[in-house]
């Protein structure tokens, strides 16, 4: 720009505005220093934020999933330690039934056979009503009631959501993505409930009604060996239920593991994307911030000079 | 002769001292804002003033000073009162727009969307164990957090507009606003200026160049133009009129404008809420002249806050950020109670029944989110949603399971009331999160305040690089209009140093002449 007369306010605006330039440069890189941000607020980069918001929504939603799948596999954790349990305890009941289905065995042994039984069956029993923190898991969605009950002696009855039934606990992995992560009780170990209307005052299916017709055939007066023998089939079949049930969770556990790795490389990738958008180059960022305090430096001292001199001084 | 040279140094020394007294003037004010350089204008004198008949030795009669003249431009005084009306209009508009972002913080996990997160957090947590009295306390505080968020964020906006044009439920509150006393400026400067003219007009009838009048004058104007587009056309007697577009407010030495802002009376509401201020123009009498001049002030500072808190959909508006934030309350939090109270008549949402001895569900009856004003679900805003009292004081009304319902006498129960640990409803109120809603276009709840706070920024970040462009422009021309009408230091010492010998010369010159004189006189003795 060419300048016919250059006042004193030429001068000195020009001056005023360069250091102002310089300065507000200066305070910028320092704030983004001090921050570690390059972008603080929207305007400073508006389509940048809106991607920033973006993933800071996804990587939340993320992280609750991982969370939810970790309270899921907890508890399909202690389901299998559960079923375990079971499959041994199982495994000694048809020991015991063997041992008594051999007809050398008077009232008195079969008797404390049947007490060793009666103890199992209770054991089992109790792992079908396990509780963690307030939930019964094999209740079905009736998970503030244990499942299995003995209102009358003899019954072992389900009292939890049945398996024809809305049993199912979902836990959200995805977008658009939940998984039951239980089973109703009476699927993996029946019941024994009274009836009027059977012959036998009883119905029942399973595991339970298993043990009970075996504990009843143990205690029969004549002892009936032939009863006593068919039951070593059932208990077979019992057993193949629990292990499938053990199997059956066990995929959804690892179904969940696979899920909660995925989630947890996007989430890796949407965090460097993302730092990629809002974080500085630390190193870029402190040479610029030396730039331009040098810059500054050189237009104070320019400055300095050019305001001094005058004509005054040397007239 | 010698008596024409005593004369003609006579004439030189005066104007001389005239011609360093304009200098030393100059040097004095060299600082003063608005100050115009002057500099002495002198032509020489032709025909001597008492009529001798001229000879061929005749030069001339001496110097006389014609003027004092001022140094102006008045293209570029206009130009420069123009862009500068653009530069307060840009400053302003950046101000209020930096205060409105920190009042929606969204980057940072204080906002709004990150309460949103946590809530939606929340509810995933409670679907994993629907009967826990501490998760659902948990839904409950991290919901508290979204309305307290979405209260104190319309509040802020709110209060800021409030301070700006007033509120349009209240119709006094526009007497405290800074509308309101920027009018009242306004008017002040230009009863000021119809002074100055007065006297303007005084002086130059008396055939004097008011200078330093006329550079007030300037100074004057430049300030109006902060506030609002005016023109000026100058009249032969160095007064001026001002006019705000087409409508004059001075003319000479008369005030025949004068700004009111006033609370919009229009019956219709929502034109209220869209400019709950209306300047209007009137005269000495206070007659109104112009009834609505909001779309004349379209620049300067006042220009700014009549569109910032306007409603014109295609700028920045507080009103349009509030409205969204409406719209977005409104739709969260009708997704949220429309899964609480889900009943079709077959199947319903149920919550826990904690009065009974043992947990049961019961269908729920409470809304999660209601209007703070009516206690309803209808007409909620983001400054009225407040969570249901009856839900805040127990927690277990948060409906977490869907199941059959039975009517018996006419009240809906459930046909399994044990089935507490069901997470249907609690999973479905989890969804909201990713459903596309028609009421906020299509987008989802997260994805609507992402994309309105986004659109906002990048309003701002074009407002905020207008105002760096239109400070370099106006710097520019202040340039220029100095380099026109500023005073240099160099060139007044020049000038000084000029002076200085032309008064010595023509000392020297008197004193010559005098000697010369003083020989002729004692020539006979």
């Amino acid at each position: 720009m060419t300048y016919t007369r250059v006042t004193n306010y030429t001068l000195t605006g020009s001056v005023l505005q360069t250091l102002y330039k310089n300065e507000s440069k200066l305070v910028d890189l320092q704030e983004q220093i001090a921050t570690g941000k390059r972008v603080s607020t929207v305007s400073d980069d508006a389509t940048a934020s809106a991607n920033i918001m973006n993933l800071n929504s996804l990587l939340d939603e993320i992280d609750t999933y991982i969370s939810n799948i970790d309270t899921a596999i907890t508890e399909l954790d202690t389901a299998d330690e559960m079923l375990a349990s079971v499959t041994d305890l199982v495994q000694q009941v048809k020991e015991l039934a063997i041992e008594a289905s051999n007809s050398t065995n008077g009232a008195d042994e079969l008797k404390s056979i049947n007490d060793e039984i009666v103890q199992i069956t209770e054991n089992i029993k109790s792992i079908a009503n396990t509780k963690i923190g307030s939930t019964y898991i094999f209740a079905g969605t009736n998970t503030s009631t244990a499942p299995y009950t003995s209102p009358t002696d003899g019954e072992i009855d389900y009292v939890g959501t049945p398996s024809t039934g809305d049993y199912e606990r979902n836990v959200q992995i995805g977008e658009d993505n939940t998984l039951a992560i239980n089973m109703a009780g009476d699927e993996i170990f029946g019941y024994y409930r009274a009836d009027v209307s059977s012959s036998t005052g009883y119905t029942g299916t399973g595991l339970f009604n298993t043990l009970q017709t075996l504990s009843d055939a143990l205690l029969a007066d004549p002892t009936d060996y032939e009863a006593i023998s068919s039951k070593l089939d059932e208990l077979d079949t019992d057993l193949e239920t629990v292990i499938s049930a053990r199997s059956k969770l066990g995929s959804i556990s690892s179904r969940l593991d696979m899920t909660k790795t995925s989630l947890e490389d996007r989430s890796i990738s949407f965090e460097s994307y993302k730092s990629s958008l809002e974080d500085i180059d630390m190193a870029e960022a402190i040479s610029e911030l030396s730039l331009q305090e040098t810059a500054l430096e050189a237009s104070l001292s320019v400055s300095a000079q050019i305001m001094q001199i005058s004509l005054l001084d040397y007239l | 002769m010698s008596m024409s040279s005593i004369n003609i140094s006579q004439t030189a020394m005066t104007a001389s001292q005239a011609a360093l007294s304009v200098v030393s003037n100059n040097i004095a004010n060299m600082n003063t804002e608005g100050y115009s350089k002057q500099s002495i204008e002198l032509s020489a004198i032709v025909l001597s003033s008492n009529g001798t008949a001229l000879s061929a030795a005749y030069s001339g009669a001496g110097v006389e000073i014609e003027a004092v003249k001022r140094y102006t431009d008045q293209y570029l005084e206009q130009y420069y009162r123009t862009e500068n009306s653009e530069l307060s209009y840009y400053e302003e508009l950046s101000d209020i727009s930096s205060l409105v972002e920190d009042s929606t913080n969204e980057l940072s996990d204080t906002g709004i969307l990150s309460s949103l997160s946590d809530f939606y957090d929340a509810i995933q947590s409670l679907s994993s164990d629907p009967t826990s009295e501490s998760l659902r306390t948990n839904f409950i505080q991290t919901a508290l957090e979204v309305t307290t968020k979405l209260n104190e964020t319309y509040e802020t906006l709110t209060d800021l507009r409030t301070s700006l044009v007033g509120d349009p439920d209240d119709p006094n509150a526009i007497d405290t606003s800074t509308i309101s006393l920027s009018c009242d400026e306004v008017n002040e400067k230009l009863a000021q200026l119809a002074e100055l003219n007065e006297n303007i007009i005084l002086l130059s009838n008396q055939g004097i160049t008011p200078n330093g009048l006329l550079d007030q004058r300037d100074q004057l104007l430049n300030e109006l133009s902060e506030y609002l587009p005016i023109t000026t056309t100058e009249n032969e007697n160095g007064s001026v009129n001002v006019s705000l577009g087409n409508v004059s407010l001075v003319k000479g030495s008369e005030q025949v404008g004068y700004l009111d802002a006033i609370y919009n009376p229009s019956t219709d509401t929502s034109e209220v809420e869209d400019n709950p201020a209306i300047i209007q123009i009137l005269d000495s009498s206070g007659n109104v002249r112009v009834s609505d001049a909001n779309s004349l002030i379209d620049s300067g500072s006042m220009g700014a806050i009549l569109e910032i808190c306007g409603s014109d959909s295609t700028k920045l508006t507080i009103k349009g950020l509030l409205d969204d934030l409406n719209s977005l309350a409104s739709e969260f939090a009708d997704a949220i109670n429309s899964v609480q109270l889900y009943n079709s008549g077959t199947e319903a949402s149920m919550c826990i029944d904690s009065s009974a001895s043992t947990e049961q569900l019961k269908v729920a009856t409470e809304a999660i989110f209601v209007n703070s004003d009516t206690g309803t679900t209808t007409g909620i805003t983001a400054g009225n949603i407040t969570i249901n009292e009856a839900v805040l004081d127990n927690p277990y009304e948060i409906a977490t399971a869907i199941g059959e319902i039975d009517t018996l006498s006419g009240t809906p129960v459930p046909v399994e009331p044990n089935a507490v640990g069901d997470n249907d409803a609690i999973l479905s109120m989890a969804e909201t999160s990713s459903t596309n809603l028609a009421g906020l276009g299509g987008s989802t709840i997260k994805g609507f305040l992402t994309s309105v706070i986004s659109e906002m920024g990048i309003k701002i970040e074009s407002i905020n690089n207008s105002y760096e462009t239109q400070d370099s422009i106006v710097s520019q021309i202040e340039s220029k209009l100095s380099s026109a009408t500023g005073v240099s230091l160099d060139e007044e010492l020049a000038d000084l140093v000029k002076y200085q010998r032309a008064y010595e010369a023509s000392a020297r010159i008197f004193t010559v002449s005098n000697e010369i004189l003083e020989t002729i006189v004692n020539l006979g003795a």
